[in-house]
């Protein structure tokens, strides 16, 4: 049974740094809706910033930065095609 | 028996072979297959929302028609929760059962809250007249959300078998077990709170 376990550091910097990506996303979806800020480049910036948010969580608070490789890669490999198949299809169809 | 912070402090070393995974393998299997289908499923949002530009004014409308503050309001209950199932797993590996049980039942609240204002959400945005049906976007917005609404439905039932079956640290194969149910329930909570996240920008915030 292991006994890893995140400190409480860890677990509160993690939210701080979750929160602030989701006030970066607020803050440009506002300028995008209020202010006519060019939409494409935001919609990918966005998106972008939704993935990271979760990177963040799976990284520290599912733990995966002490899995096997095999989980790290599944984990890797979803949250990169997830995105780049979410982009690239705007890209391709705009 | 409780960890002391010393212990933690050498496991938490990693090497190459001190790896774990957290809940069971077979259990990732599962996960997995649901990261697939929610990653399936924000893919062919995008390829709805781009088809053409006439699908694309039907999703900027639709945008304009959800209520943020819901959506705003139910990130955050969902970020708190996953915090405090956070907190819940590492006082239980650190042999405290009982502050354990308190941040499950903080998060299993923020969870269930979760519910409530979705419930509330669904029912102002039909009052208003935009039924499931209504169009691409609505029909996309109701199955996503609802589907996700199901995963945390589930996620709150597993979060109230955990309150009920903590590892208490006597380390034995029973305790391994409730660590094991306790590491997997708790990833699938973590991942449906990234789910929403993706979702959330998706639908309400992505121009």
């Amino acid at each position: 049974m292991s006994t890893k376990t995140l400190s409480d550091k860890t677990i509160n910097s993690v939210m701080a740094v979750v929160l602030a990506l989701g006030l970066a996303t607020w803050f440009l979806g506002r300028a995008g809706i209020t202010d006519g800020v060019d939409a494409s480049g935001l919609f990918y910036l966005m998106v972008l910033l939704a993935y990271a948010k979760a990177s963040v969580i799976i990284w520290y608070y599912v733990e995966i930065r002490w899995a096997p490789l095999w989980l790290k890669a599944a984990c890797a490999i979803w949250v990169s095609l997830s995105f780049l198949t979410v982009v690239g299809t705007t890209a391709f169809l705009q | 028996m409780r960890v002391d912070e010393a212990t933690i402090e050498r496991s938490s070393a990693a090497t190459d072979e001190d790896t774990h995974v957290p809940g069971e393998p077979a259990f990732w299997l599962m996960l997995l297959g649901d990261m697939l289908l929610f990653g399936l499923m924000f893919a062919t949002f995008a390829a709805y929302k781009y088809a053409n530009p006439e699908q694309l004014a039907v999703f900027h409308e639709g945008r304009t028609t959800l209520n943020i503050y819901f959506g705003v309001a139910n990130t955050a209950l969902l970020l708190a929760s996953s915090w405090f199932v956070a907190r819940a797993v590492r006082e239980a590996k650190r042999g405290l059962p009982g502050k354990a049980r308190r941040h499950i039942t903080a998060g299993f609240s923020c969870g269930a809250m979760f519910v409530v204002l979705k419930a509330f959400e669904y029912g102002e945005h039909i009052h208003q007249g935009y039924l499931a049906g209504a169009d691409i976007f609505n029909v996309m917005y109701f199955s996503y959300t609802g589907i996700h609404l199901v995963h945390v439905l589930i996620g709150l039932g597993v979060l109230a078998y955990i309150w009920g079956n903590l590892p208490i640290g006597k380390r034995d194969d029973e305790d391994r077990t409730r660590m094991a149910v306790l590491e997997g329930g708790t990833c699938y909570w973590h991942m449906v709170d990234v789910f929403w996240i993706i979702l959330f920008s998706l639908f309400y915030l992505a121009v």
